[in-house]
């Protein structure tokens, strides 16, 4: 199976904009439904986020909830009236006070309430107290009221509202005005208050929903946002009720900000889309690159450009929908539309909802000019590889650079490929090259972005429409009643408290849960390896004349010794060793260049444990091989012989047997001895000095030669034969 | 010209600021004094560091030697969320100098969680990352249970 993955440089004119992203086009999310009845929060349901702050002189912000319930209270009196209390959550943390003109009940302003943060508001109980009163017929009240909880960490609202009988209008939808929704530490200013501030969310979002370090938050480019959209009218005003994933919600609302998602070092952050000023706002002045790519930098067969296509280019209406949020009335559903003079009146249209979050007309006109411009003026995009050079401190993702290169495709008619980019991403590689991908910076004659001058430009009509509420009013409460009701709450003692679970590890404890304490290493027959009788492991290949012990990975299994090739292949036919978990290497040059194998049966399985082999088997050094070390033992007859012997086997005439100190011994001081092989006395009253004088020290390496045959017994003292060693071969 | 060298720095900490190792792979065998602090060598290897504006950028792969220390250092980092910082600094070769040249430049950086990691008895591979898993990053971040508010409802 082949799987085709195309260019990933298409994407980015995708993710700068370019091209739109699939659009369902629907009715605005921000409007509300008034007349409905009242929701039930269910467990699992998100705890809403309630994020805006009304501008009262500008009359903009705020937000319209529909906060659902989790408690309820009903009763009635003599005349069958009923009392309805609901207990609703209104968001995430602590909000603004809410005034007696902001809650309504259906579309009009009825009923008490009390707001509080932290616990659970009012002190009713909840229930269904209806009973059945004479003459009436019994009110059909909902049955299962709830019960307490205790509302950790949220705001939440008691409502109250006595219906005449005949009428079921307790059942209808509370909702309530925000001015000032979820408290929060702001960029801009450093207070913690209610924000509107697009960028303060994102930060808020990535410290509480996913949980980011601070040193994994990019705090600067924060902040440079959250002045971009303070210095440009760019505000939010929304409730977050459903749940998604914080990705897709930046990736979706951000460019409505005129922002992008940014990952710069790690950090998270945010960008503006457009050339800003150190204030925030646009800047409409000319651009100055930070850096210019010629033949100098890029590496030859490295660039590549692509053009958006043409689907992608024609021209179109963008319809951005809004939300005008009176001071004293329900919010209205508005439509901006921004096109290019001369082209697309009649459509084709595209639509952007805005309304969750944006109530004013400049926001959403600016978003759908910049969706219009973007798409209109920016034509390519670009990659290329640079080698390292001056640029690599200088050029980081959001910059502005040059890329100015020569088209050489004739003698005479030479180009030039040389306009600004902005910086979508930057790789630094381990090899040093640098890989850049930019999108195309229109600018003008004055070099100034166009896009920036076409955004920064467009304002709104300027038209502020009346609620059109006409009829009879319902309102109870005065519509320019700003008191706040006073705090009433209740305690409540929780139920189905987290299971907690110990966490004390001990000391020493690093995180590697799971390992076994044991730090003893388990028996492993392969890990033994073979052993030489002396008990020092055989580290390296053996020696010929060495006596290897097999490994024992059971108790009462037999073990077989094979000789293998110098590689470990078995000789075939098999040629056995021998058996027992011991076996002494032949020192006769037989297995030189050979290697040893070990089978090893244990009881109960039929398949023998195939220890590696060893190998291939040294050859004993021809110098080494008749050569050893002698010690004194004290007075010793010559005329006797040591048992066992020790074989003298020489490599031919040239070679012969040697004697040689231990370290620490004088070879000097052994004068007038006789050395005796096989009972035979070779020389008598031999000088051991050998070899120049500097080797007479502790470890002299002076010898003296005998002839090759026979067994050495040992040496004596030629005047009284008393003088005795005893020789072992060199190891 | 100079000849032109890169060298990676790689530091686990915790949100508090302690400091849990520090390696170097560039300067072989030796512990290294840079940013008044010790570094020790050790020979690992990095990916390519991007930068961009797409908030779900890949992030960074390094591959280490398994050693003891090695499994121990990225045991601890996934159980305790510990952060890692990389850094790929230039700088010129022709001093022979066997210590960080006074003068090189740090040309990117990186931070980020140890997301994953892996590998065999001989090497493994960390994955440096801030994924906003569609689990660990939803928005709203908190849902009603019982303890919240009660047995809640039904109208």
């Amino acid at each position: 199976m082949t799987l085709t993955v195309s260019d990933p440089l298409g994407l980015a004119a995708i993710q700068a904009g370019m091209v739109p992203a699939p659009l369902a086009e629907g009715a605005a999310e921000g409007s509300s439904k008034l007349d409905s009845q009242q929701q039930a929060a269910v467990i699992g349901d998100p705890v809403p986020i309630v994020f805006c702050r009304r501008d009262e002189a500008a009359g903009t912000g705020g937000v319209l909830i529909s906060p659902a319930a989790t408690e309820a209270r009903f009763s009635n009196d003599s005349s069958n009236a009923v009392t309805a209390s609901y207990h609703l959550v209104l968001s995430e943390g602590r909000i603004g006070s809410i005034q007696v003109r902001d809650v309504f009940q259906r579309a009009c302003r009825v009923g008490s309430f009390s707001q509080t943060y932290d616990r659970r508001a009012g002190t009713w109980a909840p229930g269904n107290f209806v009973t059945l009163q004479t003459g009436y017929n019994l009110p059909d009240c909902p049955f299962y009221c709830g019960s307490v909880g205790t509302y950790d960490g949220m705001s939440t609202l008691s409502f109250t509202n006595t219906i005449p009988d005949g009428l079921d209008f307790w059942n209808r939808q509370v909702h309530a005005f925000i001015r000032n929704g979820m408290q929060m530490a702001r960029l801009a200013d450093g207070v913690t208050g209610s924000s509107n501030n697009f960028a303060d969310l994102v930060r808020w979002s990535l410290e509480t929903c996913a949980k980011l370090s601070a040193s994994m938050i990019d705090a600067a480019a924060l902040l440079k946002a959250a002045t971009f959209l303070a210095a440009n009218g760019l505000t939010c005003d929304c409730n977050i009720t459903q749940s998604q994933n914080l990705g897709d919600l930046l990736a979706q609302w951000a460019p409505y900000f005129l922002l992008t998602e940014t990952r710069v070092s790690g950090k998270r952050g945010l960008r503006p889309l457009l050339p800003a000023n150190a204030d925030g706002t646009i800047n409409t002045g000319p651009l100055a690159p930070v850096f210019t790519f010629t033949e100098a930098h890029v590496l030859p067969g490295s660039l590549e450009i692509s053009y958006v296509p043409l689907n992608d280019r024609k021209p179109f209406a963008v319809k951005a929908l809004w939300r005008q949020q009176l001071t004293d009335d329900f919010g209205i559903i508005r439509t901006s539309e921004v096109r290019y003079e001369d082209e697309a009146a009649e459509g084709p249209f595209e639509q952007h909802d805005l309304s969750p979050f944006c109530t004013r007309e400049n926001h959403a006109v600016k978003a759908a000019a910049f969706t219009r411009a973007r798409r209109r003026y920016v034509t390519h995009s670009v990659r290329f590889t640079s080698r390292p050079e001056a640029f690599s401190t200088l050029v980081s993702e959001g910059s502005i650079v040059r890329l100015r290169l020569r088209r050489e495709t004739s003698f005479t008619n030479l180009g030039f490929h040389d306009y600004l980019y902005e910086i979508n991403r930057v790789t630094k590689s381990q090899a040093g090259d640098v890989s850049i991908e930019a999108t195309h910076l229109p600018v003008d004659l004055q070099g100034r972005s166009v896009v920036a001058l076409d955004v920064a430009a467009a304002v709104g009509n300027g038209i502020l429409l009346t609620s059109n509420r006409t009829g009879v009013s319902c309102d109870v409460n005065s519509s320019t009643d700003t008191t706040v009701p006073a705090e009433s709450f209740t305690d409540a003692a929780a139920i189905d408290e987290p299971v907690v679970l110990p966490s004390d590890l001990g000391p020493g404890f690093t995180g590697d849960f799971g390992s076994f304490p044991e730090t003893a290493n388990p028996s492993d027959f392969l890990d033994q390896g073979y052993e030489d009788l002396a008990g020092a492991g055989i580290s390296g290949d053996p020696v010929e004349g060495n006596t290897l012990r097999a490994p024992e990975p059971c108790t009462g299994g037999t073990t077989l010794w094979y000789k293998t090739d110098g590689e470990g292949n078995r000789i075939i036919p098999l040629e056995l060793l021998g058996s027992g978990q011991a076996l002494q290497l032949a020192a006769n040059g037989t297995i030189v260049g050979y290697g040893v194998g070990v089978d090893i049966t244990c009881p109960g399985d039929p398949v023998p444990k195939r220890v590696p082999f060893k190998g291939p088997i040294a050859g004993l050094d021809p110098e080494k091989a008749h050569q050893w070390t002698f010690t004194f033992t004290g007075d010793y007859q010559y005329a006797s012989c040591y048992s066992p012997t020790v074989p003298v086997v020489v490599g031919g005439d040239n070679y012969y047997g040697r004697l040689r100190t231990l370290p620490g011994e004088v070879l000097w001081h052994i004068l007038g001895i006789d050395l005796y092989v096989c009972g035979k006395q070779y020389y008598n009253g031999v000088t051991f000095f050998k070899g120049p004088a500097s080797a007479y020290g502790s470890n002299s390496s002076a010898y003296i030669a005998f002839p090759p045959e026979g067994f050495l017994y040992g040496i004596g003292n030629i005047t009284n034969g008393k003088m005795s060693v005893s020789v072992v071969p060199l190891p | 010209m100079g000849n032109r060298a890169q060298s990676q720095y790689l530091r686990l900490y915790d949100s508090a600021g302690v400091v849990y190792s520090r390696w170097q792979n560039y300067h072989a065998q030796r512990t290294v004094t840079w940013d008044s602090q010790q570094w020790s060598y050790l020979p690992f290897e990095a990916t390519g560091l991007t930068d961009g504006s797409d908030g779900d950028e890949a992030g960074v792969t390094v591959t280490l030697p398994a050693l003891p220390m090695v499994v121990d250092a990225a045991l601890a980092a996934l159980a305790q969320s510990r952060l890692v910082e990389l850094r790929i600094y230039q700088f010129n070769t022709d001093s022979g100098d066997l210590d960080p040249p006074a003068g090189q430049l740090q040309v990117a950086t990186f931070t980020g969680e140890l997301v994953r990691c892996g590998g065999g008895l001989t090497a493994m591979t960390w994955e440096l990352g801030s994924a906003l898993s569609p689990v660990g990053a939803s928005i709203p971040p908190r849902t009603l249970t019982t303890r919240l508010m009660g047995q809640g409802c039904r109208l």
